[in-house]
C-alpha cells in the first residue's frame, strides 16, 4: 500500500508495508543516510530524527503511523548546514567518529526549541536517551549552550 | 634528529589497556623496518602523499582509517607542517589500501602517531624540497638560496617567488629525495603541529553526508543478516529455506554448515559460527524475513 510521507518540505511516496521502521524508509529508500542505525531498539538515540518538532527514534516508529505529520532528517534541518545547532557542533568540533552526531543534533535541536535556555541538567535529562561511544559529552552540552546564546530562531518545525 | 632513529628502532611490546578493562599486547612495528624489509619496496612514497595542481590547491592522503580518533585530520597535519602551507589551503582525501606506498596503514594499540611522527614529516619535507629543486633550476640559482613560506618558494637575493602551484608540475618530474636526508623544522617553528585543528570531517558529519562504511552501496548491493543457533555450538539441522525466499525482497536463503577456524594469521579465532543467512535488497527485508525461519 502507497505511504505519502512528508519528509524534509517533501512529500515522498513510498510502496511498503505500514509497519517497515522510519529509519530504514530513510536509510533504504529515500537515500537519506544521515540517520544513523545503531541498536535497532530505541535505546541509543543514533536515529533520532524530528516529526512535528518532537525527537522521535526512528528505527521504533512505524512509516504508517506517520501520514500527515512532517518529518525532519539532519539532511533537512536547515537548508544549507547553518541551523544554530550546527554551527555551535562545529565551532566546538564535538564530533569524533560522528556516527551518533546526528542524532545528538536532532536531539539537542528539539530541546533548543522548546527549551531555549537549557541548565546542564536540562541537557543532561533531555540527551540522555542519546550515547556516544566516542564520549563527547562534554562538548555536545558546550555546544547546546553555545547555540542557546547565539540562536533566537527555534529548531526548524520540518 | 638521530635519537628519533633509536628510538624507531627499538621494536617494543606495549600493554594497552583497552576500555573493558581486558588487556591485550600490541606489537609496535618499526616503521623504517616495515617500510625497507627484504624484498619489500621502500613505503612512504613521498609523492603518493601530496598533490598540487597548477592553481594552488593541495591535496593530502590520510593513510590511516579514521575511527573517531583524529588520525584523518592528524597525519596530514605532519605533512602539511614540513611541507611548508597554510593549513587552511589544504584538503585531505582518505587513501586507499596500499601499504607498498603509504607505509603501514592498520588503525590500533595507539601507533598512528609513534609509528607517522617522523616518516610523514620527512615525506613533507621531501616534497617541499622537490619545489625548491624546481625553483632552482628554473631560475638557475642554488637551492640553498631558496626559502619557502605557506605555499611559496623565494629567492631573496633576486627578490623572486613562485607559488607551488606553479612550481607544481616542474617538481613532479624530479626524483624525491632520500627521506633519511631531508632536513627537519625545528619544533619552535611549527604552525600547525601543536595546536588545535577542526576535524577534517566535522562539517560533514554535522550535515549528515554519508562517510561511514554502512551508509556504502554499489550497484545490485544486497544486504545479509545471519540467524544463529540459540544455542552455543549448535548446527543448522535444516530451515525453511524455500518458503523465505519467496518474502519480499529476498533474493536467496543460504545454510552455513560452518568452519574450522582455517585463519593462518590468528589461529586462535574461530572460523564461520553455523547459521542461516538471508540475502535481501534492503537490510530490513533481510531483518524481517528471520522472523519467519
Amino acid at each position: 500500500m502507497p505511504l505519502k510521507l512528508n519528509v524534509n518540505h517533501e512529500v515522498r511516496t513510498v510502496d511498503l508495508p505500514p509497519d517497515t521502521p522510519l529509519l530504514w524508509v530513510l536509510r533504504d529508500v529515500l537515500d537519506l543516510k544521515g540517520t544513523k542505525y545503531g541498536c535497532g531498539m530505541g535505546v541509543c538515540g543514533a536515529c533520532t530524527v524530528l516529526v512535528d518538532g518532537k525527537p522521535v527514534r526512528s528505527c521504533m516508529t512505524h512509516a504508517g503511523s506517520l501520514a500527515g505529520q512532517e518529518i525532519t532528517t539532519i539532511e533537512g534541518l536547515s537548508a544549507d548546514g547553518m541551523h544554530p545547532v550546527q554551527q555551535a557542533w562545529e565551532e566546538v568540533d564535538v564530533p569524533q567518529c560522528g556516527y551518533c552526531q546526528p542524532g545528538q543534533i536532532m536531539a539537542a535541536a528539539a530541546l533548543l526549541a522548546h527549551n531555549p535556555h537549557p541548565t546542564d541538567a536540562d541537557i543532561d535529562t533531555a540527551m540522555s536517551g542519546n550515547l556516544c561511544r566516542c564520549g563527547t559529552y562534554p562538548r555536545i552540552r558546550q555546544a547546546i549552550h553555545r547555540a542557546a546564546e547565539t540562536a533566537h530562531a527555534p529548531a526548524s518545525k520540518g | 634528529m638521530g635519537n628519533e632513529y633509536d628510538f624507531d628502532r627499538r621494536s617494543f611490546l606495549k600493554m594497552t589497556a583497552l576500555a573493558g578493562g581486558a588487556v591485550a599486547l600490541g606489537l609496535y612495528e618499526e616503521p623504517w623496518s616495515f617500510a625497507q624489509g627484504p624484498g619489500k619496496p621502500p613505503a612512504f612514497v613521498a609523492t603518493a602523499f601530496i598533490r598540487i595542481n597548477s592553481s594552488g590547491a593541495i591535496t593530502l592522503m590520510a593513510k590511516n582509517p579514521e575511527l573517531g580518533q583524529g588520525v584523518k585530520t592528524m597525519l596530514p597535519m605532519l605533512i602539511a607542517e614540513e611541507l611548508d602551507v597554510d593549513w587552511k589551503d589544504v584538503r585531505v582525501e582518505q587513501a586507499g589500501l596500499d601499504e607498498e606506498v603509504f607505509g603501514p596503514q592498520a588503525t590500533g594499540g595507539s601507533t598512528a602517531t609513534p609509528i607517522n611522527w617522523d616518516p610523514l614529516r620527512r615525506v613533507g619535507a621531501a616534497y617541499r624540497q622537490m619545489l625548491i629543486a624546481g625553483a632552482a633550476q628554473t631560475w638557475g640559482v642554488p637551492e640553498s638560496e631558496c626559502t619557502t613560506d605557506r605555499g611559496k618558494i623565494l629567492h631573496a637575493k633576486s627578490n623572486r617567488q613562485a607559488t607551488y602551484g606553479e612550481l607544481a608540475a616542474r617538481a613532479a618530474t624530479l626524483t624525491p629525495p632520500d627521506l633519511k636526508s631531508v632536513k627537519l623544522k625545528d619544533p619552535r617553528d611549527y604552525r600547525i603541529v601543536g595546536r588545535s585543528q577542526r576535524g577534517v570531517d566535522t562539517r560533514a558529519i554535522l550535515t549528515g553526508v554519508p562517510i561511514f562504511s554502512t551508509d556504502f552501496t554499489l550497484p545490485g548491493m544486497l544486504n545479509a543478516v545471519i540467524q544463529r543457533c540459540p544455542v552455543f555450538g549448535g548446527k543448522v539441522k535444516s530451515a525453511n529455506t524455500d518458503e523465505v525466499t519467496k518474502l519480499p525482497g529476498i533474493r536467496k536463503v543460504v545454510i552455513i554448515e560452518g568452519t574450522l577456524s582455517t585463519d593462518p594469521v590468528a589461529p586462535w579465532e574461530p572460523g564461520m559460527e553455523p547459521g542461516v543467512a538471508i540475502l535481501a535488497d534492503t537490510w530490513w527485508q533481510a531483518q524481517s524475513a528471520r522472523k519467519s525461519l
